[in-house]
């Protein structure tokens, strides 16, 4: 399995900008809560998948890289067969 | 003086003594057996629902709760809670709501001063983070220091508290049927033979009385969806006929609003979002999406709903609701209200003379008698439709050994915090102990490090997020 195709950070970045319409200089690094549920609800959305968290896990994505970590372990999985 | 003191409190009425017999039976239960009206993953009817409530009555009865007892839920939005919430009213017992997403040192700092007879806790521990409704099973635990209910309240719930500990608010079985007739009276707002799927926790007040509530009242079919994001939510309005309102907070619209091409949804008829203001240009583009008004209310936990505009026609500005009397005292905006709803609090700043403070800037036209809040006036701010006192979070960090000083500010939408630590702190440690001490909503987003925390020319902690910015990029460099 390859990294290829894979979302990135920029994509990451670019979906957290649409939530507010906010403008991309302007967005933090470090994520609420509901800027991650926003995320989560991206992700679904343009990847056709299922992002399962119980409170710790999702309690520990806490940066823009944490959250671009997950959707990539996500897509991963789903293109594995399983989910995460 | 602040906080719940029960030795304080007068004696009075026991709870629901105001509200008419078997008002639980007679107006949140009453209707046809076969009749859909909740839907948590599977549908109930009201013949099914009266079982539960059967069950739950006799469970909690067998642990001791009786008429003027008490009893504390700590449940997630479930069946279940629903169950034994309407069980323990109907036993004649007064019931405080712990939000299932408080820590157990919170629960323990609750527990401490409300003594309820009974608490009412999950066997498992849910714990999924995007689900809209869990499957428990409640377990009543009979508490040996909980003392019966000292006031005629039916309902108490808790709020972030500026002093630091929680603000208790209280309001009688009366107050809620009140609440429950303004409701009636809207004819924008889902009345029988309709649906609403509910995006708000039943343990706040809009999710509890105009979600939940209501709908038992008004026989509204009530649905919670499985997954709280926009593709589980717009699966639940398609799932579907009737004529469905969507109740949640700003940022459940903002969900929906950025779904890409969502379904054709003929039964939409209107969301409802209350909790916090909203963002200018949410409505344009929810209506944009999906054909349908984005309505807004307003209201606070110690009143229940204040003034409406289901329609979105008024934005920002609303209409009070029926008997809803609306004054400005220095731009304050006060809510008449002919008892403080705060049980041994006697705190003039939040309730005076019959009139209710409550600390939100508004403009009042005196020619349509309709309101626009504008803010708030204190350190209280809303984190997804949930109050949270900067204060608290400022305590809760300052307690913490490894903290010297905090300043917690609220930028782009979250909670920030500013910390002066011992030398050698460890930063994973404060968030280990921050994350004990405080439900996830109320945590910062970010913590910041300093050597010290900057001040104002009279020695004042600085709170202007910019400033603050500033400093700490100054210290990296």
């Amino acid at each position: 399995m390859t990294g290829a195709d894979l979302p990135d950070r920029a994509e990451v970045r670019a979906m957290l900008a649409a939530f507010g319409q906010r403008a991309a200089d302007t967005l933090p690094e470090d994520l609420g809560s509901l800027e991650l549920t926003w995320l989560i609800a991206e992700f679904e959305q343009r990847y056709d998948i299922q992002v399962d968290l119980d409170d710790d896990r999702f309690g520990a994505v806490r940066t823009v890289d944490d959250a671009t970590e997950l959707l990539r372990a996500a897509v991963l999985a789903e293109r594995a067969g399983a989910r995460p | 003086m602040t906080g719940f003191s029960p030795s304080s409190l007068p004696p009075s009425s026991p709870p629901h003594a105001d509200a008419p017999d078997a008002w639980v039976d007679r107006s949140l239960l009453a209707g046809p057996g076969g009749e859909e009206c909740l839907h948590l993953g599977a549908p109930i009817d009201r013949d099914a629902l009266r079982a539960l409530v059967d069950e739950q009555a006799a469970h909690l009865a067998a642990a001791g709760l009786g008429p003027g007892g008490t009893a504390a839920l700590r449940l997630p939005p479930s069946v279940a809670f629903v169950a034994v919430l309407l069980a323990c009213w109907r036993l004649g017992a007064q019931v405080a709501l712990l939000d299932h997403r408080l820590t157990d040192h919170e629960v323990d700092s609750a527990v401490a001063r409300l003594a309820p007879q009974v608490l009412v806790g999950s066997a498992h521990r849910t714990a999924a983070a995007l689900r809209g409704f869990s499957e428990v099973e409640p377990v009543a635990v009979r508490l040996p220091d909980g003392l019966p209910a000292r006031t005629g309240h039916a309902l108490i719930q808790l709020s972030s508290g500026s002093t630091g500990p929680a603000k208790v608010i209280a309001r009688t079985a009366a107050d809620l049927l009140r609440e429950l007739d303004c409701y009636r009276r809207l004819v924008e707002f889902p009345g029988e033979g309709e649906r609403v799927v509910l995006l708000s926790s039943v343990v706040h007040v809009l999710g509890l009385v105009g979600g939940l509530l209501n709908s038992l009242h008004a026989r509204v079919a009530l649905t919670v969806p499985e997954r709280m994001t926009a593709a589980g939510i717009l699966a639940a309005v398609a799932a579907g006929d009737r004529p469905t309102t969507v109740i949640g907070v700003p940022f459940h619209a903002e969900l929906l609003a950025g779904a890409v091409a969502p379904p054709a949804l003929p039964q939409l008829r209107r969301m409802i979002v209350a909790g916090e203001l909203v963002r200018p240009g949410l409505p344009a583009l929810f209506t944009d999406r999906y054909g349908v008004p984005l309505g807004t209310m307003y209201g606070m936990t110690e009143t229940g709903v204040i003034a409406t505009d289901l329609s979105g026609a008024l934005h920002p500005a609303k209409r009070p609701v029926h008997g809803m009397r609306l004054r400005l005292v220095a731009g304050e905006l006060q809510i008449g209200a002919a008892a403080s709803p705060y049980p041994g609090l006697d705190d003039p700043t939040r309730w005076s003379d019959g009139w209710l403070h409550t600390r939100d800037a508004a403009e009042l036209d005196q020619a349509t008698g309709r309101v626009s809040v504008l803010g708030r006036l204190d350190s209280q701010v809303s984190i997804g439709g949930l109050k949270v006192d900067l204060t608290e979070v400022e305590q809760a960090l300052t307690a913490l050994p490894e903290v010297r000083e905090a300043v917690v500010v609220f930028e782009d939408g979250a909670i920030e915090a500013y910390l002066a630590t011992e030398p050698d702190a460890d930063l994973a440690r404060v968030q280990d102990g921050l994350a004990r001490r405080l439900a996830a909503y109320k945590r910062p987003r970010r913590l910041a490090l300093l050597p010290r925390l900057p001040r104002t020319a009279t020695g004042k902690l600085l709170r202007d997020p910019a400033a603050l910015r500033t400093t700490t990029t100054a210290a990296a460099l």
